[in-house]
């Protein structure tokens, strides 16, 4: 069996399978929007693999960090726009 | 001992780093992905996911407990073989930056690190090629590529409804290249439902790539033949692009077109892309020769820098199979196993074969195989190749730079990228106009701009610490 671990994507509480990226967990928790454009649109990713920069989300308090990229940690708290 | 630094842990990348290192050499494989596989032989979440690994050791590990998606058992083989011959496999860490005889990488948290080499094999292998068409920035509309690996890391095609039960994702497969079938493939057996899949290139040239793949690779007909079964019976649309993507808080709909007419189907996800693009920054960086968009190698894979070598992708979109090979015959070149006898560059065609028929080095028979895998790599560049119209796509007010919010109006008129550059503050965001350039190349035939470090955003206190970064700026 796949270990779970929970994480908060905006204070809501979203259970993952271990080894899933951030992008995902936002997904899970029925977010499609990532971040804001400087003009304001929102976004979400588009290559899903690190150079598009569209998946920029917060997490654990430190802006601009890449979703696809990285992988869920227990306890881990994102924010997304 | 040969110091062997290898960037990008794709197949081409694997394949150099096992041959170096079976060879003799002291290798270092470096990918900026959590796991190594690269876009093609990345780990999918159904099948247990490993965790990011440090050492071979581990690596072996993780892959007992792993199975490798797409019933791929060549990158299975290749896995196996990189756990045995010892490699310094670091993933997580990005090449930001090249000074001399040593990489600048970052890692997760930020922090920078040097690694020297004596030996560089450059294996960054493409990413996708995204035009801008009106819409195009909604949320859920992304790449082909895109669609793969978000599902691979995890992202749900077919979520609970709000209403109760499960949704199942509608999504349209657009753009161009053999990536479309798979990618509808693997959507449709997650979950989702394929509206239809648009291909530009029109049934001729489908039926030629068909009967070409029928000569050099009959098995990957089958491959193709299985695909279309897993979407069933979703219709495939040659000649068909994406014109538009309408919605509000994300994709809702997207307008099709065939150049004659046009119509709308429902879309609550869109994947679309226009093939590949070589992803030739670093080498553009560390200043080797480069020829329409990608990297200029002779027979061993060396580029025009001494001791750099490039495989797979860069050197020339040409599929999985093509990049093993060259990755194998610079991994052997760069730990000085593949001499100068493999060089046949001034024998006639004629000679050459007999020559490669009358050694059977392992390094020639390998160069055999690349000849062969570049017949099919030219086949599917030219079945896929963009139409001219495409060049239509994007409306004025269609964004081009995504980070900039940049619109193609804004641009059109510009002189050239480094102008726009400087009046839009088009490519100046994060991605680096690694999206836009790209798209900018195709759309009004504007060449790169020239590549500065870092490559990718690089915290400015890591930066400062780092030594080599601070001795490169002494230096001019």
């Amino acid at each position: 069996m796949m270990k779970k671990i929970t994480v908060k994507v905006n204070d809501k509480s979203v259970v993952v399978p271990e080894g899933v990226t951030v992008a995902a967990a936002v997904y899970m928790a029925g977010e499609t929007a990532f971040r804001k454009s400087v003009s304001g649109q929102l976004r979400s990713p588009v290559c899903g693999m690190g150079i598009c920069y569209e998946c920029r989300v917060q997490i654990d308090n430190q802006p601009h960090q890449l979703a696809c990229r990285q992988l869920c940690r227990e306890g881990m708290e994102i924010r997304t726009l | 001992m040969t110091r062997i630094v290898v960037v990008g842990a794709g197949p081409a990348g694997i394949a150099a780093a096992c041959r170096a290192a079976e060879s003799g050499a002291m290798v270092t494989l470096l990918d900026g992905e959590p796991y190594p596989g690269g876009g093609i032989w990345r780990h999918s979440i159904d099948y247990s996911v490993p965790r990011p690994v440090r050492n071979s050791k581990e690596a072996k590990n993780m892959r007992e407990k792993t199975k490798i998606s797409n019933g791929a058992r060549k990158a299975k083989r290749w896995f196996n073989r990189l756990d045995k011959v010892g490699v310094s496999l670091r993933t997580s860490e990005t090449v930001v930056d090249i000074t001399g005889r040593s990489v600048q990488v970052q890692r997760e948290q930020g922090e920078l690190d040097s690694i020297a080499f004596d030996k560089l094999i450059l294996a960054t292998g493409a990413h996708e090629l995204f035009l801008p068409f009106p819409g195009w920035t909604l949320p859920n509309v992304m790449g082909v590529g895109g669609a793969q690996a978000l599902l691979k890391a995890g992202m749900p095609v077919n979520p609970a409804s709000p209403r109760g039960g499960v949704k199942r994702l509608r999504v349209v497969v657009g753009g161009s290249g053999p990536l479309l079938f798979a990618v509808a493939a693997s959507l449709a057996k997650a979950g989702a439902k394929i509206v239809c899949v648009a291909e530009q290139t029109s049934g001729m040239q489908l039926a030629k790539f068909a009967l070409g793949i029928l000569r050099y690779q009959p098995a990957k007909m089958v491959q193709g033949m299985g695909y279309m079964l897993q979407y069933f019976p979703a219709p495939y649309w040659p000649n068909t692009w994406v014109k538009e993507a309408r919605g509000d808080s994300q994709v809702r709909e997207v307008v099709l077109t065939n150049g004659k007419r046009q119509w709308i189907e429902p879309a609550d996800l869109v994947a679309c892309a226009y093939g590949l693009v070589p992803s030739v920054e670093l080498a553009a960086l560390a200043g080797c020769k480069q020829e329409n968009g990608r990297l200029v190698v002779d027979n061993l894979q060396r580029t025009s820098i001494e001791g750099f070598f490039a495989a797979g992708e860069i050197t020339g979109i040409g599929g999985t199979d093509l990049a093993i090979t060259e990755g194998e015959i610079a991994g052997l070149a760069a730990a000085g196993k593949a001499k100068e006898t493999a060089d046949y560059t001034d024998y006639t065609e004629k000679e050459k074969k007999q020559k490669l028929k009358s050694v059977k080095s392992v390094v020639n028979k390998l160069i055999a195989r690349r000849e062969r895998q570049q017949k099919f790599a030219r086949l599917l560049n030219q079945s896929f190749a963009l139409k001219p119209h495409l060049k239509q796509l994007p409306a004025d007010d269609t964004i081009v730079c995504r980070c900039e919010d940049v619109t193609f109006g804004e641009l059109k008129n510009q002189a050239d990228q480094r102008s726009a550059k400087l009046y839009t503050r088009c490519g100046m965001g994060p991605c680096q106009g690694r999206v836009c350039s790209s798209a900018l190349q195709y759309l009004l035939d504007w060449e790169p701009n020239k590549v500065r470090p870092p490559l990718f955003p690089t915290k400015i206190g890591a930066f400062i610490s780092n030594t080599e970064s601070l001795k490169r700026k002494a230096k001019k």
